[in-house]
């Protein structure tokens, strides 16, 4: 089955929600093209759902307007938005067989019942449910439950389709396979995707865009690549990837960043009070670099995770390769090599501009030299 | 559900005797006195008794007073129970939802259940009292619109609103609980599924509720008989004319105030055989609906 | 809510209140006839201004009629019968949902079976039992002329239960309700926590007590509260069951009061009686209602 209608656009407009005094959403502007599968990504509470909800018609709008494919739906039934949605628990009705949950919303639009027949076993076949259309929901396992209620959303052929963190009842091994027929899913029928998450893998696997949410504001809405390579804020960084980017407070003074404590980090233009953020996995063993103490180290196999302090008792993690054990409390040298370096502004948390590299900067040393 | 955690033999019988023996004592010994009474005439003088077969049964049933006795009984227990419930529904579904008025409603709708059967009787008595209560003023220009002592339609409907009054504590607690169990989620499946509330209500809450329903129309059955002497004893003693003498206040006049012993037996038989059949009947109809998991 | 919910909260909130004052209305009434004096009442008929006789209407109450006997008497049977209950509800359904063997399934149908036909149904062969509890042991010992043959004469064990705390009491505990919902409420309990108990080393009536009982304070107080107030306000089993003033229970003796015999009755002096007698099971049910809603529904909300 394909979706008949075009991919439709969603569009966010000075959009508001607020439960009595507490404003959960101000005012958000978006534009979530369509056919695009967008994930909107953040922490627990910071509006996910709600936001969700109100382009699902299941919240009303504070302020602000909704488009679906260029119409205004705020006012809209959520039935008449052209929109399907999963819900993290499946929300099967336990009473009604599968075919009668993948049905209900053709029998409610009084679709024949033939054509409503066809519908159901086409929409069964697709998320592979065709030998369970009689059972009770009771009777099936966790991820079967959520097939169901995959299908149930597609045998609308609707041009949006919603997910409310549809995969995080089931467990690990199973969420993987999902996910892997989410994305073929999307790819067949081509609606446009809405999918909150708060697992940035399923974040970064799944989505043509993310939209980064923090407590209701949009930090960052990019590509995966864009999200991970150029965070737009500290927020940003210090959310994404595992592990996370670390931030150090930082000043810059003539051409160099140093800690509190005077210890000179790495080369940079920047001048003032700076975040700045390095991705473990890009911290540098050096010799004739900044002097850690190595106090934590998580071997994880293919790599270990070592926890540094620094002179001014900051923390900061690196990522070292499988070869070269290094001991707790043991002393190394590290370097923050420019390109990895990112500088945020320790007000707003926003990404300062980048700044050319100086070309010394770019002298690195490859051998660590564990002690 | 099986725990079966210890393996003790003796002592779960000890545990469940006293139980056994108050439940022996007070509830099946007065069934099987009620069964032999039925069957048997206490002899005048001198207590003992005499097997009669089935005379007594034919005593009874040959009598008009019983037989218009009880057919008002089962029109009451189905209408008194029906309008109870389905009032204590409306009001669940009311508070159901997150009103700034169902928190309090949500305490007051239980008021009436501190308020005995009896007492009810004597303040609706006085309530509706055609000279001096409620409907005083209304009488006064129409004389004879409203009054219970003469006419056996309104003695009903005094009745049937005190026990609507009475009764809408404990089905409104296990209905709206009921509700309360149904996730939020299945709403929102279901608004977006193109269901309307009332579409919602029928598909979704009241199949949802259907166990929910069971226990209270059952509940509410054996309720209104047994909280129907309390108000009948208090508000109508019978009348009209015997128009509201049910069976639970008939075996009481006939065996406290008559004597009559096997006559009172034989009708609590018959009596309780009537529930049995409306229990049942309601299990019937409403258990084909409840067979689901949540 | 959802969608249009604004209209819907509107015929809700309607809903709500014609229930609140459906409820509301003649306790309204009686609260303010009960501050009329009868002469008041008479001249003015029915009205709902408030005079200012109450305090005199309640000593009426106090010192011409039986209420404030009768109210004790309510107390100590309603205390006695919650308790009852409990207990026998407690034990019973330890029994069945924490032992392994044959007949719980049957004892707990047996005990079920009883919430469907209450005791008013059964009024007549009730009172008799009540009358002799011995009843089934003279039956037994008699069968077949057993007891003639060994003592010459049949068994006749007199124990009359009639007019006495007891006799009013025992059978309303005749009745599973509480059982039902005790045996749900220990299904929820896990097994794991008996297991636990059993490593460290408690026999059973060492769990029941120490970890089961605990446990369950909160099912149990609300179970008891609603069962206090159930025995509270029975009416037909107290009427028969106890003849003499001395047992006679609050509702009872306010039904009596009806019975004065003048021409228009005391209507304020029996709605100042109404109070007193609603009054007590009232304010248990408005402060304690959280939980025994909690308790009755086993719901956490
Ligand atoms: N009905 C409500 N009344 C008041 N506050 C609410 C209501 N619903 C949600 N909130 C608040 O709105 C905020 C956002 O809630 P939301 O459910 O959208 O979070 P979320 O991002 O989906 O979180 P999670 O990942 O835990 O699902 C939360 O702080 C929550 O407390
Ligand atoms: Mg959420």
């Amino acid at each position: 089955m394909t979706a008949t209608n075009a991919p439709a656009a969603i569009g966010l407009h000075g959009l508001r929600k607020s439960y009595g005094a507490t404003e959960v959403l101000p005012a958000l502007e978006a534009e979530l093209r369509g056919g695009e599968f967008t994930v909107i990504l953040g922490p627990s509470g910071c509006g996910k759902s709600t936001l969700l909800n109100c382009i699902a018609g299941l919240e009303r709008l504070s302020a602000g307007r909704i488009t679906i494919a260029g119409r205004e739906v705020q006012e809209a039934e959520p039935k008449d938005r052209g929109i399907a949605m999963v819900f993290q628990n499946y929300a099967l009705y336990p009473h009604m067989s599968v075919a009668g949950n993948i049905g209900y919303a053709l029998k409610v639009a009084r679709v024949p019942r033939a054509e409503r027949e066809a519908r159901i076993a086409a929409a069964a076949r697709i998320v592979d449910l065709g030998d369970y259309l009689h059972r009770r929901p009771s009777e099936l396992s966790g991820g079967q439950r959520q097939r169901v209620a995959i299908a149930r959303a597609v045998v609308r052929e609707p041009q949006v389709l919603l997910y409310d963190e549809p995969l995080s009842n089931l467990d690990a091994k199973l969420r993987q396979d999902m996910r892997m027929e989410l994305a073929g899913l999307h790819r067949r029928i081509g609606a446009t995707s809405v999918f909150v998450t708060h697992d940035q893998v399923e974040a970064m696997t799944l989505a043509d865009r993310i939209m980064v949410l923090n407590r209701g504001r949009i930090e960052q809405f990019a590509t995966p690549q864009e999200i991970y390579h150029a965070p737009a804020t500290a927020f940003v960084a210090g959310f994404i990837g595992a592990p996370a980017m670390t931030l150090l407070d930082v000043a810059g003074e003539g051409g160099w960043l140093r800690l509190s404590d005077g210890t000179v980090l790495a080369r940079h233009r920047h001048q003032g009070a700076a975040l700045l953020g390095i991705r473990p996995e890009q911290v540098l063993a050096d010799p004739a670099g900044v002097p850690a103490r190595v106090i934590y180290r998580e071997d994880l196999g293919a790599h270990s995770v070592l926890t540094l302090q620094l002179g001014d008792g900051s923390r900061l993690q690196m990522a070292a390769g499988p070869g070269r054990p290094v001991a707790a409390s043991s002393d190394i040298r590290i370097a923050l090599p420019a390109g990895a370096l990112h500088l945020f502004d320790p007000l707003t948390g926003r990404a300062f501009a980048r700044h050319p590299v100086p070309s010394d900067a770019m002298k690195v040393q490859d051998d660590a030299i564990p002690s | 559900m099986k725990q079966e955690i210890f393996r003790a033999r003796a002592l779960p019988w000890w545990l469940c005797a006293p139980q056994l023996l108050v439940l022996f004592l007070f509830f099946y010994l007065p069934i099987i006195l009620a069964f032999f009474w039925a069957f048997h005439l206490e002899q005048p003088f001198g207590g003992g008794s005499q097997f009669v077969g089935f005379a007594n049964f034919r005593r009874v049933l040959g009598s008009g007073e019983f037989w218009s006795s009880a057919r008002a009984t089962l029109a009451y227990m189905v209408l008194a129970s029906g309008s109870s419930v389905g009032t204590a529904l409306v009001l669940a579904l009311a508070a159901d939802r997150r009103l700034r008025l169902s928190g309090i409603a949500r305490n007051i709708f239980l008021w009436p259940k501190a308020v005995a059967s009896a007492s009810i009787g004597v303040i609706f008595v006085f309530l509706l009292n055609p000279y001096l209560g409620i409907p005083a003023p209304l009488n006064e220009i129409w004389p004879g619109l409203w009054n219970p002592r003469t006419n056996p339609l309104h003695a009903y409907a005094m009745l049937f609103v005190a026990n609507v009054w009475s009764a809408i504590p404990f089905s409104f607690i296990i209905l709206l609980a009921g509700l309360q169990a149904i996730p939020e989620e299945l709403h929102k499946a279901g608004a977006i599924d193109g269901a309307g509330p009332w579409r919602r209500l029928r598909d979704i809450q009241l199949p949802l509720l259907t166990p929910q329903l069971f226990v209270v129309v059952v509940l509410e059955v054996a309720d209104s008989l047994s909280g129907s002497f309390g108000l009948i004893d208090t508000m109508t003693r019978g009348g009209p004319g015997g128009a509201t003498n049910l069976l639970v206040y008939k075996i009481y006049s006939d065996g406290f105030k008559a004597y009559d012993l096997s006559g009172a037996a034989t009708q609590t038989v018959i009596l309780m055989a009537l529930v049995a059949v409306v229990t049942g009947a309601q299990y019937l109809f409403l258990e084909r609906r409840v067979r689901y998991d949540r | 809510m959802i969608e249009n919910s604004r209209s819907i909260d509107r015929w809700a909130t309607a809903i709500l209140l014609c229930g609140l004052v459906f409820v509301l209305t003649p306790m309204a009434f009686v609260i303010v006839t009960a501050t009329q004096s009868y002469e008041e009442f008479l001249r003015r008929n029915f009205s709902l201004i408030p005079g200012g006789h109450f305090a005199e209407n309640l000593r009426e109450v106090w010192t011409r009629t039986d209420l404030p006997r009768q109210t004790l008497n309510s107390i100590i049977v309603g205390a006695i019968a919650a308790t009852g209950r409990i207990a026998l509800a407690v034990t019973t359904s330890y029994a069945v949902v924490f032992f392994t063997g044959r007949g719980r399934g049957l004892v707990y149908a047996l005990v079920v079976a009883s919430i469907m036909l209450p005791l008013e149904l059964m009024i007549i062969t009730a009172y008799q039992v009540t009358a002799n509890v011995a009843l089934p042991l003279n039956a037994l010992a008699n069968a077949g002329g057993l007891w003639s043959a060994l003592a010459g004469r049949p068994l006749d064990l007199q124990w009359n239960l009639l007019d006495s705390y007891a006799g009013i009491a025992i059978p309303l505990m005749a009745q599973g309700s509480c059982t039902l919902i005790l045996v749900q409420f220990f299904r929820t309990i896990p097994p794991q926590l008996a297991r636990a108990a059993i490593i460290d080393g408690a026999g059973p009536l060492r769990f029941l007590w120490d970890i089961l009982l605990p446990l369950s304070k909160g099912p149990l107080t609300a179970l008891g509260i609603y069962m206090f107030i159930s025995a509270w306000i029975q009416y037909m089993w107290p009427l028969v069951a106890a003849s003499s003033p001395a047992r006679t229970m609050a509702v009872v003796g306010l039904a009596r009061l009806q019975e004065e015999g003048e021409r228009i009755p005391d209507f304020p002096l029996q709605m100042t009686g109404a109070i007193l007698v609603t009054l007590p099971p009232l304010i248990l049910i408005a402060v304690f209602q959280r939980r025994i809603v909690r308790g009755l529904t086993l719901s956490e909300k």
